[in-house]
């Protein structure tokens, strides 16, 4: 008596069963560059490589040995694209009368199909990466400070309202003010990626020309000589503003950011904390209350139209529901 | 005796639907053949080492069977790939034509950097492309160029070991480290296939 009666089995019926599971590769295919870079940093970690060794040791065979993280992750493309393979053979050697027979053939275009679709997810995945790529070779070209301005404005006083002439630098993400622009030491340095809002036209602050930057200590008031100096200041700064907006938002994607440090506090309990606190920062700043909407005309058209995608982010991290209320307010 | 090797590379094996990928890694990793033309449905990875008088290195050996429709699937696999072992069939002159496209969407995803061979497979059988034709090409290509045939087994271990040599000479280069033994840099290596002597420079690769 053969205690496996193969000759009953419907491996077709239950591919088709499960026809609406296989998506699920699209989605993982989508996401193995960044699974495999986070599989790179985490091989540096001896932790989680000693983790890695011991279930290795556990699961490898002589046939399959694995010395890679990455080699894990993947198997499941292998094998998705091996099904079609598997189930052609299958059809092959399946009899016409086999009840199996018609499922086994549908399951074959399925997967076929399944792969196709998985294959152009991919593709769009690859060209969405290429753009990504152009965005952070302009915010390196950005950070290495190619684009610096300086120049001569005036300068409201903090906890005494007096208009002060000060001489500016740009550079990088660094504004730096001094008495003079012989001085070696400046007496402020702002560090614009922590910027909560730019105001390009001040003026009710009763000089021309005028326009503040909003940072989370205080707000800065400025004035120049003429509007075209402001409008060169206000372009760069704009510039500028845009390029750190960016680097927040692909800071706070969800798939790197939960896995990754979901994996690196369950390790490190002190990252934890870190990591938490940065979530609140952004979550500060990008409150839909926050007075950056008084800006809102006064900057660029893409910046407007990624926010509603951060609040978004955000709350997929929160995992509450403050999301949707801000749709209403992208709109006015 | 298992040695830990110093260096692990990570290869992987292209080329059109049955011009034999898996038949070749199945041919250096064990030293067998089936010859009952079935496509591939088990193996996923190998890992083999070699041991060379430079010292052990392992190679890391991906198939990439049931990915010849896609274009963008395979690309997963190029990323950090060091070698791309691409194989045509010498009785089949489609593939060979196809080797161009799988060229391009190799440089593209995998950059510049990885070591390419082209392999011109089932030397066995009945030819019907010269080993003039699939030179030609691998050298319009700067790729490393060999027959081989999985069947037989003939060139099958010297393509692999070829290309571990070229891969740690250049490594050793790049990191500035004089090769002590071995092949300097910027000269040829040799590999002998058919009686025929092929040089590969190390510096053009």
């Amino acid at each position: 008596m053969d205690p496996y009666p193969y000759h009953t089995n419907c491996i077709g019926e239950l591919f088709m069963k499960h026809r609406n599971d296989f998506a699920a590769y699209g989605q993982y295919c989508a996401n193995f560059n960044n699974a495999q870079k986070i599989s790179y940093k985490l091989q540096e970690d001896p932790a989680i490589m000693e983790l890695i060794n011991d279930w290795k040791n556990r699961v490898a065979s002589k046939t399959r040995k694995f010395l890679h993280l990455e080699g894990f992750i993947i198997s499941p493309v292998q094998r998705l694209c091996k099904y079609p393979l598997l189930l052609r053979e299958l059809k092959k050697f399946t009899n016409e009368s086999h009840p199996d027979r018609n499922p086994v053939e549908q399951a074959m275009n399925m997967m076929e199909d399944v792969t196709a679709s998985v294959n152009e997810t991919q593709r769009r995945a690859i060209t969405m990466q290429a753009i990504r790529d152009v965005d952070n070779l302009c915010d390196s070209w950005e950070q290495s400070g190619c684009l610096t301005k300086q120049g001569f404005m005036t300068k409201r006083g903090g906890s005494v309202k007096s208009w002060n002439i000060r001489w500016f630098t740009l550079s990088g993400y660094q504004l730096c003010y001094y008495n003079e622009p012989a001085d070696r030491h400046p007496l402020k340095i702002l560090d614009l990626t922590s910027y909560v809002s730019m105001q390009a036209d001040a003026d009710h602050v009763g000089r021309p020309h005028a326009f503040s930057i909003k940072m989370p200590d205080r707000s800065y008031y400025m004035y120049t000589t003429s509007s075209q100096e402001r409008r060169d200041w206000i372009s760069i700064l704009q510039w500028k503003f845009s390029c750190i907006d960016r680097s927040r938002k692909q800071a706070h994607q969800p798939f790197e950011t939960v896995i990754f440090s979901s994996l690196s506090s369950f390790l490190h309990p002190k990252s934890q904390k870190l990591e938490v606190k940065q979530v609140n920062d952004t979550i500060i700043e990008e409150k839909p209350t926050s007075p950056k909407i008084n800006t809102e005309n006064e900057l660029s058209p893409k910046i407007r139209k990624n926010r509603p995608k951060s609040f978004f982010r955000m709350s997929f991290k929160r995992r509450s529901k403050i999301s949707f209320s801000s749709s209403s307010n992208h709109d006015t | 005796v298992a040695k830990t090797p110093d260096r692990i590379f990570k290869v992987i094996l292209v080329g059109d639907s049955n011009v034999g990928k898996s038949s070749a890694i199945q041919r250096f990793c064990f030293n067998t053949f089936s010859d009952d033309r079935r496509p591939t449905l088990d193996i996923t990875f190998q890992m083999k080492t070699i041991v060379t008088a430079q010292g052990v290195t392992s190679l890391q050996i991906w198939d990439s069977a049931g990915q010849e429709r896609f274009r963008s699937v395979p690309r997963l696999y190029f990323r950090k790939a060091d070698g791309v072992m691409l194989l045509y069939d010498v009785t089949n002159e489609t593939s060979l034509k196809n080797v161009r496209s799988w060229i391009s969407n190799i440089k593209e995803s995998a950059g510049n950097n990885a070591v390419i061979m082209l392999l011109g497979n089932k030397v066995d059988k009945q030819r019907t492309v010269t080993w003039e034709e699939g030179h030609a090409v691998a050298l319009q290509c700067k790729a490393v160029f060999l027959e081989i045939s999985a069947k037989s087994g003939e060139n099958v271990p010297q393509a692999f070991e070829a290309l571990t040599r070229i891969l740690k000479e250049r490594e050793e280069g790049d990191m500035g480290i004089p090769p002590s033994t071995g092949t300097p840099l910027g000269e040829t290596i040799e590999v002998t296939s058919n009686n025929r002597t092929e040089r590969f420079d190390v510096a053009r690769l």
